[in-house]
């Protein structure tokens, strides 16, 4: 009996399982220190999947989330670090716009765009001062892919809602009225406001950083 | 009791989870269909297909705007010979110094407000370059010889517009259902599960309920049945309802009483088929040696020949006193046979109040009031062994006090009638009252306390029952009850 209400209860599960899908792979990753700043050079590949290429292709902004853990020589981490980079596509000037760490960067084809995207040149993490006092560190990568955006996915909720707004109005036009289950705002409510990751790289190292020359 | 509690919130459960789940998996059946249908792969091409299309229209216009302003350049360069350049009426375009101001412009007739702005910094160097193009309009900047700059630019036409505007929304629409359509179908089963735990707990909620409206009952009758057992014969189930359960506890109680008013007929029949046993043996006893003692006591009266008158007188007063307590033995022994030796019922339909008013008739001397309905039915009994039941219930009325006023009443009662003999005698105390029925118990100085027992034998052999009321200084009632249907006979261990 225990085992049937087991299946019964888990019957709709595997269903909902998340398929396999393309990730990120970071394939280079270095760590220099350059004046006052901890610095990164990356290199990335298979960045984007065809529904990432094809979402950002049709015009919606996605989002590529760089998080950056620094660790001792013990792998306790000391400070973390975020660098959010911002692709959006200009179809009227046809031309794939990246904004990162305040700097615009444009490129007239998606794969300008994305050679853009794949490779991280002394890209500042975090300031020396802010790292404690340690003789040497590693830098951890990982790198997380957002196609919808919580704002994004706010919009989408309400696209789903408005489908059955349009339906009520329907309704009460032809004189029909009566209770009805607001479907699709009971699935809105679950899909959620958060923004959905796609796709998210496995954490890359650094080889050690000497930081005894730290001031 | 347990199990059948959690049978029962099972069944109550795997009800509402069975087509809560079939419409699950039909919902979800239907989404993915649904979704498979919206999510095609000729969808998805069609419409890449669509936006690579209106993308090639776009690039187009910006090509021939990009031509146009090449051709203003070259005509500029060779201006003193061939004349001014004459552009595509289509597209404004504006000739601006290194300083940013207004050189010339194309139509000529255009307003500033009209022409395109020169590109924010950095400048283009020395090639066509991108200079803020919009859904209204493509603008393109090309830099000349001595800091001069030419934008050019494209009003972008209104079908373009929209069509583009049209096909990028469904791509992206398209594009987000298809990233979003494993978290979807997620949310899909999360939303049933949030209709349906709801529904699940209300479901085991009432199977709780009914299982308890149920079993509760079914505990009572168990623990009744128990009771029961350990001889606990006062132990009654509660009734909770008036439906099936209810009748059932009802049911459970009514036999429970019957099989405690024939125990203790049961138990009452066989003290007294012990007494009339013990009865005849001591009659048998008794009763033989009497005749040869007598015998003897005349022998040794008779066998006196001698002229001792007082011997002689002595020996015939106590042959006499001998022959009267045999006399006596005698009476008891045949009071003993009598109890002992019952005569077999010979019940047949007769009316009760006939036999009160011919046992009446016996007694003209005392005052006796009798309160008989006339509505009395007919009732099966013996008339002889009945007749001697009333006698010896008015003998004891009469009995207990020669002033005593007695009643006799008779009235009909549900499936039985009632016979009430009642006196206004000193009455029985208390402590009495239980053993009154009890062979050879009797509080009167005379009398083998035979009576009531032979009483209550009659009666219960009529398959009626006999109870005894009693205060002292009042009074004492007999109530005895005979049913209207024919006795079934009760079976004797003699």
């Amino acid at each position: 009996m225990r085992r049937l209400l087991l299946t019964i209860l888990l019957l709709p599960w595997p269903h909902a399982l998340p398929l396999a899908a393309q990730v990120p792979r970071i394939t280079a990753l270095t760590a220099v220190l350059e004046r006052d700043s901890l610095l990164v050079d990356a290199q990335m590949a298979d960045l984007f999947s065809t529904k990432i290429a094809n979402t950002i292709r049709s015009g919606l902004p996605t989002v590529v989330r760089c998080d950056f853990r620094v660790i001792n020589e013990r792998d306790r981490e000391v400070a973390v670090a975020r660098q959010v980079m911002e692709i959006s596509y200009d179809i009227w000037a046809q031309r794939y716009h990246v904004v990162l760490n305040h700097s615009r960067r444009t490129g007239s084809s998606f794969e300008e765009m994305e050679r853009i995207c794949s490779t991280l040149t002394r890209l500042p993490v975090l300031a020396l001062a802010e790292l404690p006092a340690v003789s040497t560190c590693r830098v951890r990568l990982q790198v997380t892919v957002v196609p919808i955006s919580s704002r994004q996915n706010h919009q989408w909720r309400e696209r789903i809602e408005s489908a059955d707004l349009q339906e009520a109005a329907a309704a009460s036009e032809s004189g029909r009225s009566g209770f009805s289950v607001n479907v699709s705002r009971l699935l809105s409510f679950f899909l959620g406001g958060q923004e959905r990751v796609h796709g998210a790289s496995a954490w890359a190292t650094s080889p050690p950083l000497q930081l005894a020359g730290k001031p | 009791m347990k199990r059948l509690r959690s049978k029962f919130i099972l069944t109550f459960a795997l009800l509402t989870l069975l087509p809560a789940v079939t419409v699950a998996w039909l919902a979800k059946n239907l989404l993915d269909k649904a979704l498979a249908i919206g999510l095609h792969r000729q969808t998805a091409e069609g419409l890449n297909a669509a936006l690579q299309a209106v993308q090639q229209l776009t690039h187009q216009e910006r090509e021939a705007l990009g031509r146009d302003l090449q051709q203003v350049a070259a005509a500029l360069r060779r201006e003193k010979a061939t004349g001014p350049p004459s552009p595509d009426p289509a597209h404004r375009l504006a000739l601006y110094d290194d300083h940013g101001n207004l050189a010339r412009h194309w139509p000529a007739a255009a307003t500033r407000q009209e022409l395109p702005p020169p590109p924010a910094p950095p400048l283009p160097s020395d090639s066509l370059s991108e200079a803020g193009s919009d859904s209204l309009a493509i603008r393109l900047a090309l830099p000349l010889a001595d800091g001069l700059l030419l934008v050019g630019e494209r009003r972008v036409p209104e079908t373009l517009r929209r069509q583009t505007v049209a096909v990028l929304r469904a791509a992206q629409f398209f594009n987000i259902i298809d990233l979003e359509r494993t978290h979807l179908q997620r949310s899909l089963i999360a939303a049933f599960l949030a209709a349906y735990v709801p529904v699940l707990l209300l479901s085991v909620a009432v199977g709780w309920y009914l299982a308890a409206r149920i079993t509760a009952p079914l505990q009572d009758l168990g623990e009744g049945a128990r009771r029961i057992a350990q001889g606990d014969w006062q132990h009654r189930v509660p009734v909770r309802a008036g439906d099936e359960i209810g009748a059932m506890a009802r049911a459970f109680n009514t036999m429970v009483e019957d099989l405690r008013r024939q125990q203790q007929q049961v138990i009452a029949l066989e003290k007294m088929a012990a007494w009339r046993e013990i009865a005849r043996v001591l009659a048998h006893e008794i009763k033989n040696p009497l005749t040869p003692v007598q015998l003897l006591v005349q022998q040794i009266q008779d066998a006196y020949h001698g002229d001792d008158e007082n011997y002689r007188a002595t020996l015939r007063e106590s042959c006499g006193i001998i022959n009267e307590e045999i006399d006596k033995l005698r009476r008891l022994v045949r009071e003993f046979s009598d109890f002992a030796r019952l005569p077999e019922l010979h019940p047949a339909p007769a009316q009760l109040n006939a036999l009160v008013l011919e046992v009446a008739r016996l007694y003209p001397r005392r005052v006796l009031k009798l309160e008989l309905d006339q509505s009395l039915p007919v009732t099966v009994f013996d008339w002889e062994a009945m007749r001697r039941v009333l006698l010896n219930l008015l003998e004891n009325a009469l009995q207990s006090s020669p002033q005593a006023e007695v009643t006799i009443q008779t009235r009909p009662a549900a499936h039985h009638v009632e016979m009430i003999v009642a006196d206004t005698g000193p009455g029985i105390p208390a402590e009495n009252l239980p053993r009154i029925f009890e062979p050879y118990f009797s509080t009167k100085k005379s009398g083998m306390g035979l009576g009531l027992a032979v009483v209550q034998q009659i009666v219960t052999e009529h398959g009626g029952a006999i109870t005894v009321s009693s205060t002292v200084g009042r009074g004492t009632c007999f109530q005895l009850r005979l049913p209207c249907t024919t006795p079934a006979p009760l079976s004797w261990s003699k």
